[in-house]
């Protein structure tokens, strides 16, 4: 995305033109995965996490989870740059004593994925991976302690629809590193203009009004801004940036998105949006949801989702 | 060789020469009217040079000096007047190179009997003393040439009145006074009106009398012993309504009077001199600011963004700014001001050039084949050129557009010097900033600004000295606050909220031209500046760049003969900068490239202080006339210090001159070019990579088929090498295996056809036709099947005329048709759980195409002279059919629609501009 950053905002400028509009990429109404959460986020050695997407918009039909010990080279077709059996013996010829995980790691809603790459063959990787045969399209990992592999997950819906989602998984393979946890949401209230807000929650729904606007607060809490070293901060460490996506499946949302960014925007900030609830002819129906999800910039995510009741 | 003819409306004042030889000419009274008038036109030809395809404008001579003739003692002891037409020739330096007499009239007063020059020596004495004048030459593009014209000497005595009865008494009455003075000058400008007639009559049938004078060189004119009374003026010049009023005089005061004279067009063009082309290049094309500076269509009145209407030049996005010529990329063509490079030409996204149009003299543009005089551009070559200074009093104009105002002031320093200010800034940002709703997201810092300001001046003590300056500053400005980064720029990825963009530069660019004979020229230009480029964003993207330049260009020219022209100099330049580079996502994608494909989240950061860059290039290139054939071979050795690497370039071209003002041409290149900083640095790109190289090869031909009219054609054929490409390959530098990034392995080819079919104006119309067949293509590998270039059109139409209406009014309008851009697919996309976001995943690259891009534009002028200024107003409907052009392709979120990106819908722009 940075890198499209000059292009986008010099075309924003330049271009004296007119572009045609979508549907808000906010609004859930077809089959979305919303985010692909590891807990925990980042392995130790031998650590075991478990993988769970949140998916809206229609149920599942099937799923796919699969692995890459590097970036995919085709990550819509899942290829990995290393075919699973060249890995097994790259692993073996680096000293390894276990076999990784196979790369198709399973077909359930959740999957369990346990780090059996020992730390000094990923130190290995990273400190010889100059003198390895790597094919073509191979791109280098970053190697600062943890050592990402890449995940896959392909979903196909009832409805016919189908999305392939990735991400990262960060193995820790440097002695001394605090692994990340991902930050929380504990839950969130609702207020019309003048009114007490009252609270909303993920198991129960909460009935409002239609087409009315709603302030949205979330909470969450400061422990879920965590700092990490940053050889470039003068403290030697920095906090945490955590973004909000607000998702629904009708209505409108003032913000598509929210940050907490330390000095410019705060936490209050992150967890503020106003809602638009949907009128009879955007939803039917009386049952409607927002969901929202928060990721850290470690490769932590959460989210929670709110059940409303248009009923009020 | 003088076979190529100008028929032009040139005006030089001729000089009335008048009968007190022994000092400095007094005036005395006029001379009947001569056998033939001095506004009559004369001619002008241009010696030594090829006949040349249809063109552009060339810039008459200008006399700066003109020692007065010696009146012959014969002709006054007898009477007698003469008006004798003399042949100069005068030099590119200015210098009258050889003078001849050509019609010598001999006019008795009264019955007295007529005699032959050889007795008076008329033409002697005009020859002698048009040996001593000196003119700034006639120049083409800002280019001098050598150039032959006519030009009158007229001996006058003290007049006789040229009643219908003479009168008896002749006996001479005393020295004689003026009593009636007078001074010209033409409404609007300001400017003097040399060699219009003036005449003072009374009277009718028999009791009619009446005389004549010519305004001279600075406007004036004197009648001397005018009888009393209260007499008719009369004052004509062609292209000028006459002016008609009436004054009393006596014998004893002096009438002194100043008279507006209104021109009967203001147009442009009448400043210019319509001519064939003088060059040595195959494929230069030169414009001259009246031939573009009202053509419809682009956003501002800016003479500069009409270069997209020339043969081989594809259609840039809307406001983008790049030039793209035969195929090149956008970065593969050099801009320069006066041969004097420069890191950009246009002001925020092309909205206006850097110069504004009043000191823009012409443009040069080269698709290709350019002179080795030209280097490191793979693409093709715009030099602006300045104005030729040469003010005759203060002149100025405040130009007033939706865009910017500009101002303008030049003025005369003494009769060797001149100087010119102009300054012009935008007032975007005050709109934008009042525009932008509260709920927005953002505020506007620094909205989108520009300024621009420049110093010309210009001197030249004597003909063999030349020296201009330009100072040239320019700066944009952009910087804007997102109340949250989170909105715009994805989860996590800000670690500020701001986005800012500068970029400045300044120049002072010495130009000194030295032309000590006529065999033996210098031209040096030594230019020193400061380049800045300052962009941020989000605390993530940083590049800042603070350099400084200085280059010199010097070329020597010696004339062996008039068929044998050696030019040889060296173009160099040296920058030393600082820079700062943060970039996320492993670097620019080269050209074919897609945003999103690399996947690669790598930060990049590069810092370097005090690095020194040198660039140094000899060349030689010779003119050699053989018959009607011109060749015109060249040698240029460049040394890019930035890739540490030599290249040798030869060139050639050639043209053959054919009955019926036909000529064919050919021209074969090699030209080299240097991959740019970040491909080059050893963490954003590859130090490794090789020059980029291009193999230009050329035919056509040009001819003028009427006075007026003129077609050129040209096919070519382009090969590119070592084109830079990005790989994902892994290599060992200095014991580590890092990323390559890029590596020289791309080709290309283009060819196609141009054609430049021009209507030049002839007192009502201007324009022309420019079309372009051309297909631009890329491997990206050896193997690899050739692919479409980004920027492949395969047909370039556009149709450019004006017309002008009378009475001040002018009419214009633009057509333009162009095949649209290539086009990736995209096939399908995957979600990305960190940036939340989906990336897409394309198809063969550039296997589609985007529609086809039609704009019509309209354009009216209309001005109002007033006495001591004008005032023009200007009326341009860009896209007055509201045609929706797509200018790129866009998609839903999740890539599963497509829509489109449309340029400008109609849009009426309006502007004012007030001159004096």
């Amino acid at each position: 995305m940075l890198q499209r950053l000059p292009i986008i905002a010099i075309a924003a400028l330049s271009l004296w033109g007119c572009a045609d509009e979508f549907s808000d990429y906010n609004q859930v109404d077809k089959l979305r995965v919303l985010a692909i959460r590891a807990e925990p986020p980042d392995l130790l050695f031998e650590d075991e996490t478990t993988l769970e997407a949140l998916i809206a918009g229609d149920e599942v039909a099937s799923y796919e989870w699969s692995w890459c010990p590097f970036s995919f080279s085709d990550s819509f077709e899942g290829e990995c740059p290393v075919p699973e059996e060249e890995f097994r013996q790259l692993v073996a010829d680096l000293g390894g004593e276990e076999d990784p995980p196979p790369y198709v790691l399973g077909t359930g809603a959740s999957q369990p994925y346990k780090n059996l790459i020992p730390p000094a063959l990923l130190d290995l990787f990273c400190t010889q991976i100059g003198e390895i045969d790597l094919p073509e399209g191979f791109e280098i990992p970053p190697c600062n302690g943890r050592f990402e592999i890449a995940l896959r997950l392909a979903v196909q819906g009832e409805a016919g629809g189908s999305v392939v989602t990735t991400t990262h998984l960060s193995l820790i393979y440097e002695d001394g590193l605090v692994p990340n946890q991902n930050p929380t949401i504990t839950g969130g209230e609702m207020s019309v203009r003048g009114a007490p807000p009252f609270a909303f929650s993920e198991d129960t729904a909460t009935i409002v009004a239609r087409d009315v606007e709603y302030a949205v607060d979330v909470v969450v809490p400061e422990s879920s801004i965590e700092t990490f070293p940053d050889e470039e901060a003068e403290s030697g460490e920095v906090l945490e940036r955590l973004t909000m996506s607000w998702f629904y499946d009708a209505g409108s949302m003032d913000k598509s998105r929210s940050s907490y960014l330390d000095g410019f925007n705060d936490l209050q900030n992150l967890g503020s949006n106003s809602y638009t609830t949907p009128t009879e002819d955007e939803l039917e129906r009386d049952d409607t949801k927002l969901y929202f999800v928060l990721r850290d910039d470690r490769g932590g995510i959460n989210w929670f989702i709110a059940q409303l009741e248009l009923n009020l | 060789m003088r076979h190529w003819y100008l028929g032009v409306f040139l005006t030089l004042a001729a000089r009335d020469v008048h009968a007190q030889p022994s000092k400095p000419a007094k005036p005395l009274p006029a001379v009947p009217a001569p056998a033939a008038p001095v506004d009559e036109p004369d001619e002008i030809e241009a010696a030594d040079e090829p006949a040349q395809p249809a063109g552009p404008v060339v810039n008459p001579p200008a006399l700066l000096e003109a020692p007065p003739p010696v009146f012959p003692a014969n002709a006054l002891t007898d009477r007698i007047h003469g008006i004798v037409v003399v042949e100069l020739t005068i030099s590119a330096e200015g210098l009258v190179t050889a003078a001849a007499a050509g019609s010598v009239t001999i006019i008795p007063e009264g019955d007295l009997p007529r005699a032959g020059d050889g007795r008076y020596g008329f033409g002697q004495a005009a020859v002698t003393a048009a040996r001593q004048m000196v003119f700034s030459p006639a120049t083409y593009g800002g280019q001098p040439f050598e150039v032959q014209i006519n030009y009158t000497y007229r001996f006058a005595l003290p007049a006789k009145p040229i009643s219908a009865e003479p009168e008896e008494d002749e006996t001479p009455k005393g020295p004689a006074q003026v009593n009636f003075e007078g001074a010209l000058v033409e409404r609007g400008s300001r400017s003097v009106v040399p060699g219009a007639t003036i005449t003072v009559y009374r009277g009718q049938g028999k009791k009619a009398e009446g005389f004549e004078a010519t305004s001279s060189a600075d406007g004036t004119f004197q009648f001397y012993d005018l009888p009393a009374g209260r007499w008719q003026v009369k004052i004509e010049r062609e292209g000028y309504i006459p002016v008609e009023t009436s004054e009393s005089f006596s014998t004893t005061e002096v009438v002194s009077g100043k008279y507006w004279v209104e021109k009967g067009s203001y147009s442009e063009y009448d400043l210019t001199i319509e001519a064939e082309r003088p060059r040595k290049e195959v494929n230069r094309r030169s414009l001259s600011v009246a031939q573009i500076s009202k053509v419809p269509g682009p956003v501002s009145d800016d003479p500069v963004l009409v270069v997209e209407n020339l043969p081989g030049v594809a259609r840039s996005s809307v406001a983008s700014g790049e030039i793209i010529v035969r195929g090149s990329g956008p970065g593969d063509t050099g801009v320069f001001v006066n041969g004097v490079s420069v890191p950009l030409i246009y002001h925020f996204g092309g909205l206006k050039s850097i110069l504004p149009s009043k000191a823009i003299g012409g443009i040069d543009f080269y698709p290709g084949n350019y002179s080795v005089q030209y280097g490191r551009a793979t693409g093709g070559i715009l030099d602006l050129k300045l104005k030729k200074l040469d003010p005759d009093r203060v002149h100025g104009s405040v130009d007033i557009s939706v865009l910017d105002t500009s101002v303008y002031v030049e003025a005369p320093i003494g009769d060797k010097a001149a100087i010119a200010i102009a300054g012009r800034r935008s007032y975007i940002d005050f709109v934008l900033a009042n525009a932008i709703p509260e709920d927005a997201g953002l505020s506007l810092t620094s909205a989108p600004r520009y300024y621009d300001y420049q110093i010309l001046g210009s001197y030249r003590p004597k003909a063999a000295h030349e020296f201009r300056w330009l100072g040239l500053g320019s700066d944009d400005s952009l910087e804007l606050l997102f109340d949250d980064p989170a909105e715009i720029a994805g989860p996590n990825v800000a670690t500020s909220n701001d986005f800012s963009a500068r970029t400045s530069f300044q120049r002072l660019i010495n130009d000194y031209r030295y032309t000590p004979s006529e065999k033996i020229s210098n031209h040096a230009r030594l230019s020193l500046g400061r380049n800045s480029l300052d962009f941020s964003a989000l605390g993530q993207f940083r590049f800042e760049l603070t350099s400084l330049t200085a280059t010199l260009r010097d070329t020597f020219t010696y004339k062996f003969n008039d068929n044998f022209t050696l030019d040889a100099g060296f173009d160099s330049e040296l920058n030393r900068f600082d820079l700062t580079i943060r970039f996320p996502g492993g670097g620019p994608t080269q050209e074919g490239g897609n945003d999103g494909d690399s996947g690669d989240d790598t930060i990049l950061e590069q810092n370097l202080a005090g690095k020194l860059l040198f660039d140094a290039a000899p060349f030689i290139e010779a003119s050699i006339n053989i018959g009607k054939l011109l060749l015109v071979p060249g040698l240029r050795m460049d040394y890019f210090g930035n890739a540490d690497a030599w290249s040798v370039d030869p060139r050639i071209t050639a043209r053959y001159s054919l009955p019926h003002e036909v000529g064919v041409k050919a021209g074969a290149a090699v030209v080299h070019q240097s991959p740019n900083f970040p491909e080059l640095d050893a963490v954003f790109g590859n130090p490794d990579l090789d020059l980029l190289r291009a193999y230009q090869y050329s035919v056509g031909a040009d001819w003028n088929i009427t006075e007026s009219i003129r077609f050129d054609g040209t096919l070519f054929y382009k090969q590119l090498r070592n084109l830079v490409r990005n790989t994902d390959e892994l290599i060992e530098r200095d014991g580590e295996t890092v990323a390559a990034r890029y590596d020289n392995a791309g080709t290309g080819r283009v060819y196609g056809a141009e054609v430049f079919l021009e209507h030049q104006f002839n007192g009502k119309f201007n324009g022309w036709l420019s079309y372009t067949l051309s297909r631009a293509e890329r491997k990206d590998a050896p193997g690899e099947d050739y692919r479409r270039f980004d920027f492949d059109q395969t047909h370039i139409l556009a149709l450019v005329g004006s017309y002008q209406l009378g009475n001040n009014w002018e009419l214009g309008a633009r057509y333009r048709y162009v095949t649209g851009n290539p086009s990736t697919p995209v096939i399908a996309a995957v979600f990305n759980s960190e940036t939340d976001e989906y990336s897409p995943v394309f198809g063969e690259t550039n296997s589609g195409r985007l529609a086809s891009f039609q704009q019509f534009d309209l354009r009216v002028d209309k001005t109002w002279i007033f006495d001591t200024w004008k005032f023009s107003s200007y009326l341009s409907l860009v896209n007055a059919t509201n045609h929706r052009n797509v200018e790129s392709n866009t998609y839903n979120f999740d890539y599963s629609e497509q829509g489109s990106v449309t340029g400008l819908p109609v849009l009426p722009i309006f502007g004012v501009k007030g001159e004096w």
